[in-house]
């Protein structure tokens, strides 16, 4: 959402400034590192997490891979409070990431479903879009709470 | 052109069969883009997917930029929207579809009439078809009228009836005249 909302500011009017437009809302979209903020969508009672750690990788996480994170909100009742140190699965990076016949897949945000250290997820709902890299990442268990998977 | 087209082809093979060595499959569907319309060959492509699970497929990064940049496909002069919004190429497309509909008279007997009676009625004469239509009308008539002359003829009998019965007493009147009544919406059905 954030990214949407840097387009609205940068909209121009006339195709004269396109260029500058184009320059600022053109991201550079990178791995998720320390101090990531990502987005929570399942019911484990986090909203944003911010990512401490991405294992398995020296430059940072990307889609499907698990990170370590520090609970930055959370909904008052919840599995989850705020300041705990948890795993989450990335499941949406804005990040394209290269899929094996060879196309490209990028999503809106960064988005993470929290999960236990043995890799299955302590909410019970996954909220919005999940690719197909988790199949290959043996996160099925969150394939099948997904209500759309890409 | 055909250069290229041949090389798109082969290229498509070369990957399918690296793909089957390494024991992948491969989808191998040509998709269209979700902002230019062109065709989007496997392999290509940039697919976005927004936070409504909505997908986009982009088929470079000319067309996923000017998305990103909330241009509209249908004022772009080289996309297949504008085209169709005014109309490019259309005449030719028309005139080709209007060759395929012709239709074929119906040869083939169903199951209220077999293939014989259908023919038959096919080749029946105007003149035959207008002396059938009045046989029947002046037989409906015929019939309407029948009907309408046994009502008639059980009203004037019931009215007799009637009449006999005056004389007897008030209780058998209210009887007959419930009788005619109950006769006419008999007749009437």
């Amino acid at each position: 959402m954030g990214g949407l909302g840097n387009n609205f500011c940068n909209l121009p009017s006339t195709s004269s400034e396109m260029t500058c437009g184009s320059f600022l809302s053109q991201q550079q979209r990178t791995f998720i590192q320390m101090r990531t903020v990502l987005k929570v969508v399942d019911n484990s009672g986090a909203k944003k997490v911010m990512c401490i750690q991405a294992l398995k990788g020296k430059k940072g996480a990307r889609l499907g891979d698990t990170i370590i994170a520090s609970v930055k909100e959370a909904m008052p009742n919840g599995k989850v409070k705020k300041g705990k140190v948890v795993y989450g699965v990335v499941v949406r990076a804005a990040m394209q990431r290269g899929r094996c016949d060879g196309s490209e897949v990028k999503f809106d945000d960064n988005a993470v479903v929290l999960v236990d250290k043995q890799g299955q997820p302590i909410g019970t709902r996954v909220f919005g879009p999940v690719p197909h890299e988790l199949r290959q990442k043996k996160h099925v268990k969150i394939l099948t709470l997904a209500g759309h998977i890409a | 052109m055909i250069n290229f087209v041949i090389g798109k082809i082969l290229c498509e093979h070369r990957v399918k069969a690296i793909n089957i060595v390494i024991g992948k499959i491969w989808h191998c569907r040509t998709e269209l883009c979700r902002f230019s319309g062109s065709k989007v060959y496997p392999g290509k492509g940039i697919r976005f997917l927004r936070s409504d699970s909505q997908v986009f497929l982009f088929a470079n990064s000319k067309c996923k930029r000017y998305f990103h940049n909330r241009l509209k496909p249908s004022k772009l002069t080289w996309t297949a929207m504008y085209r169709k919004q005014h109309k490019k190429d259309i005449a030719a497309e028309a005139v080709k579809k209007r060759h395929r509909t012709t239709k074929k008279p119906y040869s083939r007997s169903i199951v209220g009439a077999t293939l014989e009676v259908i023919q038959k009625r096919r080749t029946e004469k105007p003149e035959v078809r207008d002396a059938a239509r009045e046989a029947a009308l002046r037989e409906i008539i015929e019939r309407i009228k029948k009907t309408k002359d046994e009502k008639k003829a059980k009203k004037a009998e019931l009215m007799s009836k009637q009449q006999k019965t005056q004389s007897k007493g008030n209780l058998p009147k209210s009887a007959a005249t419930k009788g005619p009544k109950l006769g006419g919406c008999g007749g009437k059905r």
